[in-house]
């Protein structure tokens, strides 16, 4: 069932690839992904490419998947180890979820953090209170590590 | 009204024959020209084709069919009908051999296109095609023939137990009301009483949608109430509810209890009958029973006993509780009423007398040294990977595995993943 879906998706995915984002398996594993993302337009991350590793439980769909950045980013709800705070990765997450919604999903937290419920306090107060300075650190990181 | 028994593995064309030949004595010179190419046989609103045996069309014991008759040599009847019943008998199946038995796999029940399914759970344990009869109230027999149902009467109403008027054609019977019961298409009829639950969300998938979840276009498909509807298939609606009880996710509604939501999330999408979750099986159903009354019991402000599970309730405050049986317990980490903090327990060979007290003070002793209770319901929590949010699977609070409190900000800096 699981590899079934997961083929599908990798199909569905080649078809039809979400704008901006790539993803496919790393070797042989269909259960090992990675991925890409670029940084969104309206965004200090544009112009990075940031790579994501996907790790897909046995039971997937009715489990979520393991998402985490490999690529270092400056952002309040992306930690140090690539830690992503996202509901539809846990509690909220469903089997009519896909890796291609997940990823537009990272894509518009890219977009639009949500400082209310970060990882990375200090980053969240930046881009509360002080929005250049977050822009501006947000840039120098991208264009360290993502390009 | 014509009776007769035949086999189940009659084809239509074999009826027809059979028909003509019982019918040739009573008619006219000119009628005798009738041949098969001239009858219609008639059930539920459709005419029967030719190489179809009356199994596959789901024909049973007590079945009136109609015969339709057109002079012209064409396949669709006319009005200029004369009607005709007839009475395959249950003497016939029983003498048959075993693979001319009245059984329609689950496979087959599902190219005959049939719209209502259910769940047998006498026999075949699997979702099956039902067969829908009407059994009069007075002696239970399906020998009965509906007056044309009048505007009173909506389909709904039927499917929901109303009554429909009508002749009782059972011997001695003069029963004039019936109501629509539900038998099993797959296995042979144990009786009046082997019934099953129709599952009315459980549809055929006449539009070829795909899974919601495996993204395979099957049928027959569970429906969610939602519009528009989304639907799953059955096997992953299987693994789909195992889930939901595993982590104790069902949703709770009102007025339905513990149910499944659309995996697309919507409002108004969900499984509105729980018999639905006959398809988890006989064991899983019955954990899904016993969580579903768990969960009502524990809304509406009950407590189970940490020591013999006794469900009660105590609207007192205390720190302490009884239960009916006598057992005294800390409410909140769940353990024998003790002195002190809640981990200051003495070792269970100190406490226990008898052999199933120690025992049970070891259980006790590893759940404690495994789980964290809830902060707000006391429920022991393990933790088995993740980060330190934790949000319990019961009462749905959201808490620090770490600082046992409320999740907050702090937690968020310091160690969200420790």
């Amino acid at each position: 069932m699981a590899l079934k879906r997961i083929n599908k998706e990798l199909q569905d995915l080649g078809r039809d690839p979400p704008a901006q984002c790539s993803a496919g398996p790393v070797g042989d594993d269909l259960f090992h992904w990675q991925a890409t993302i670029m940084g969104p337009a309206d965004s200090p991350y544009e112009g990075g490419v940031f790579f994501l590793d996907i790790v897909f439980p046995t039971d997937y769909p009715f489990k979520p998947p393991k998402v985490s950045f490999q690529t270092k980013i400056y952002h309040p709800n992306i930690n140090s180890n690539g830690s992503i705070c996202l509901d539809i990765l846990r509690s909220q997450w469903s089997p009519a979820l896909t890796i291609s919604k997940v990823l537009l999903s990272i894509c518009s937290l890219l977009t639009d953090p949500n400082p209310d419920d970060p990882l990375v306090p200090e980053i969240a107060r930046a881009y509360k209170t002080d929005r250049e300075k977050y822009n501006q650190m947000a840039r120098e990181w991208t264009s360290k590590y993502a390009m | 009204m014509l009776e007769m028994q035949i086999p189940p593995s009659t084809t239509v064309r074999q009826l027809k024959d059979q028909l003509l030949l019982s019918m040739n004595a009573g008619l006219t010179s000119q009628e005798k020209d009738l041949n098969t190419k001239n009858l219609a046989i008639i059930f539920a609103g459709k005419a029967l084709q030719d190489d179809h045996s009356l199994q596959e069309c789901l024909i049973r014991d007590a079945t009136i069919l109609h015969v339709a008759r057109s002079r012209e040599d064409s396949s669709t009847p006319t009005h200029d009908t004369q009607q005709e019943s007839l009475l395959p008998g249950v003497s016939t199946s029983k003498s048959d051999t075993e693979s001319d038995h009245l059984i329609v796999t689950r496979e087959q029940a599902a190219s005959l296109q049939c719209a209502f399914y259910g769940y047998c759970r006498e026999s075949c344990s699997d979702v099956t095609a039902v067969l829908l009869r009407f059994a009069c109230d007075k002696c239970g027999g399906f020998v009965f023939v509906v007056d044309p149902i009048t505007e009173l009467d909506t389909w709904e109403d039927i499917l929901d137990g109303g009554k429909v008027h009508g002749v009782c054609y059972k011997d001695d019977c003069d029963g004039t009301d019936a109501n629509l019961i539900f038998k099993c298409a797959a296995h042979q009829s144990r009786g009046q009483s082997d019934r099953m639950h129709y599952l009315r969300q459980i549809k055929l998938n006449l539009m070829d949608i795909a899974c919601t979840t495996c993204g395979d276009v099957k049928t027959p498909v569970i429906t969610f109430s939602c519009d528009p509807s989304h639907i799953m298939c059955l096997s992953c609606f299987q693994q789909y509810c195992a889930h939901l009880l595993a982590e104790r996710r069902f949703t709770w509604v009102a007025n339905l209890g513990s149910t499944a939501r659309c995996p697309f999330g919507c409002a108004d999408g969900l499984i509105v009958d729980p018999h639905h979750f006959y398809v988890l099986g006989r064991r899983l159903y019955e954990n899904y029973k016993d969580f579903a009354a768990e969960e009502c019991f524990l809304r509406s402000g009950g407590t189970y006993c940490s020591t013999c599970g006794a469900p009660f309730v105590d609207e007192s405050s205390n720190f302490f509780t009884t239960c009916p049986n006598g057992h005294r317990f800390c409410r909140k980490c769940g353990d024998i009423a003790h002195a002190g903090e809640c981990d200051a327990l003495p070792p269970p060979e100190q406490l226990a007398v008898s052999e199933k007290a120690r025992e049970n003070a070891h259980s006790r002793q590893t759940i404690l040294s495994t789980t964290k209770p809830c902060p707000g319901c006391a429920a022991p929590i393990e933790r088995n990977g993740g980060c330190m949010h934790v949000i319990c699977a019961r009462c749905k609070k959201e808490f620090c595995w770490i600082c046992q409190t409320d999740w907050g900000i702090d937690c968020m800096s310091r160690h969200w993943f420790a």
